[in-house]
């Protein structure tokens, strides 16, 4: 049996273990405690190791879900994670103070997918905040970076559906251009 | 004197992947002569009749608005849960479409065929030209009672009321006159502009025009062969999502490319794939490449290359998860 994964990352309270639950086969394991950075997030319980959810595929092998922690104090388990996985979805919480600064941080923890076109921004809660999803477009181009972008409720499986269908469309663009000679 | 050759009547669909679109058309061109009266496939929403997928939210406002308006537009939807309303779903069966097809001859008994209109440009077109006006400050758009107006170049979209996906699905399906306004107008863009207050989001709108009132037809100022690209993803989170729009975007943000070859890259037909370089154009995230016009690739030099291990990995996944298939 053959494993693979993919990452989901994203400041607290972004919605990481609820987009898993939407897609893992069965309830994800999560190892949630007292939330003690209410400065952060205002809510009760966060992720303090990892969210797990998986998903089988034909012919018995399994793709494993991860929800990184959110508190960049974590952040040495973002690199650990990293090493393997297929992509990362990157769920951005429009309604922090600094949106674009979280999504720095993430977007240079996991520089390496980015560059190879392995990732997908999912913005929630974007009528709560002054961002806009043309700032996050412009701040990536600024980056070097063309990804997608998309407005998300990650309640709703089809969203999380969506940032899936595009990172696995980004992959394999990749690929297919990498044995492509320019015309 | 010779026999008048019957006019062919309209058929169309919405909501479903292009494959059910390609497959329509081929079915019905086994058809012919099987059927009580000649059928075509159309790009058009005015078509005699609307196949449509039954959980897509535009095509449930089309059937309603049709139905209100009393337009004697036949629907036929992909499902239902009442045995005795006729059903078409993908892959559409010879018989079960021949049978269709026959209901809807009975039920439009005595209308004329809706007519084609090939001759006039698309709305896509339309909009793309008063968009791309010399001077243009503002496009007024007009459907029915709806009064809107685009504003250049920031693109916000304002109505005369809060529109629902109803009264989108009335503009997608009807006659719409598009207008654009430069200095000289000065009066017509006040009172506009006291007139429609209500903004919407513009990117949706526009999309869905250039996925479905673009005729088939790429836009004149597109060359299949010369490279374009996108300078930035289309949100669809926002405008809605098509594996087929996901899979042409996450190309074209990555590389530039003809659409000839992004049609042969894709897998796409170059006809399906023009509603989305339309669509691309009139949002505004489809510019020009920085290479020449590329002669049309040979047919065999970017045919899609064995599966890889990833590429196992990447369609085992998919089909876990039923997307883009």
């Amino acid at each position: 049996m053959r494993e693979y994964k993919l990452l989901f990352a994203g400041p607290m309270g972004a919605g990481k273990t609820t987009a898993i639950a939407a897609i893992s086969d069965a309830a994800p394991v999560r190892t949630e405690a007292v939330n003690s950075d209410r400065v952060q997030h205002s809510k009760e319980l966060t992720t303090v190791g990892f969210d797990y959810g998986e998903i089988a595929l034909d012919g018995g092998d399994r793709l494993r879900l991860y929800g990184m922690p959110g508190q960049d104090r974590f952040d040495f388990m973002w690199k650990v994670a990293s090493e393997g996985a297929l992509g990362v979805v990157l769920l951005s919480d429009n309604s922090r103070p600094e949106p674009l600064k979280d999504l720095a941080l993430y977007v240079e923890s996991f520089r390496a997918m980015a560059e190879r076109g392995a990732m997908v921004i999912g913005i929630g809660r974007l009528g709560s905040g002054h961002t806009s999803v043309e700032s996050y477009t412009a701040w990536l181009a600024g980056q070097g970076l063309s990804l997608p972008v998309f407005t998300v409720d990650v309640r709703r499986r089809d969203d999380v559906l969506l940032l899936l269908d595009a990172l696995l469309y980004q992959i394999e663009a990749a690929r297919l251009l990498a044995d492509t000679p320019h015309a | 004197m010779s026999a008048q050759v019957p006019k062919a009547r309209r058929i169309t669909c919405i909501g479903f992947d292009w494959r059910a679109e390609v497959s329509l058309k081929e079915t019905l061109a086994l058809l012919r002569g099987k059927t009580r009266e000649p059928w075509q496939y159309s790009d058009e929403l005015t078509a005699d009749v609307v196949v449509y997928e039954t959980h897509n939210v535009l095509a449930q406002a089309m059937v309603r608005r049709s139905a209100a308006e009393n337009t004697g537009r036949v629907f036929f939807p992909s499902s239902s849960e009442d045995d005795s309303v006729l059903t078409l779903r993908y892959p559409f069966g010879a018989s079960r479409l021949v049978a269709c097809l026959d209901s809807a001859s009975l039920q439009l008994q005595g209308r004329v065929p809706a007519t084609e209109q090939a001759e006039a440009p698309s709305l896509c077109q339309r909009l793309d030209d008063a968009l791309r006006a010399p001077g243009t400050l503002a496009v007024s758009i007009r459907a029915g009672d709806q009064q809107g107006w685009l504003r250049l170049p920031e693109r916000e979209l304002h109505w005369s009321q809060p529109l629902g996906v109803d009264e989108i699905a009335g503009l997608l399906s009807g006659e719409v006159e598009v207008e654009a306004l430069g200095p000289t107008e000065g009066a017509a863009l006040r009172r506009l502009e006291a007139a429609a207050r209500h903004p919407a989001p513009a990117e949706g709108l526009l999309w869905a025009i250039g996925i479905a009132r673009s005729k088939g037809s790429l836009l004149p100022r597109l060359d299949i062969a010369r490279p374009c690209r996108l300078r930035r993803w289309p949100d669809f989170g926002a405008i809605g999502r098509r594996s087929l729009d996901i899979r042409c975007a996450s190309l074209l943000t990555q590389r530039e490319l003809a659409p000839s070859h992004l049609a042969m890259m894709a897998g796409i037909p170059l006809g399906v794939l023009g509603n989305f370089l339309n669509a691309c154009a009139l949002v505004g995230v489809l510019e020009p490449g920085k290479a020449q016009p590329a002669a049309a690739p040979a047919p065999q030099a970017h045919a899609l290359p064995q599966e890889s291990g990833l590429g196992s990995v990447l369609r085992r996944i998919r089909t876990a998860l039923a997307i883009g298939q």
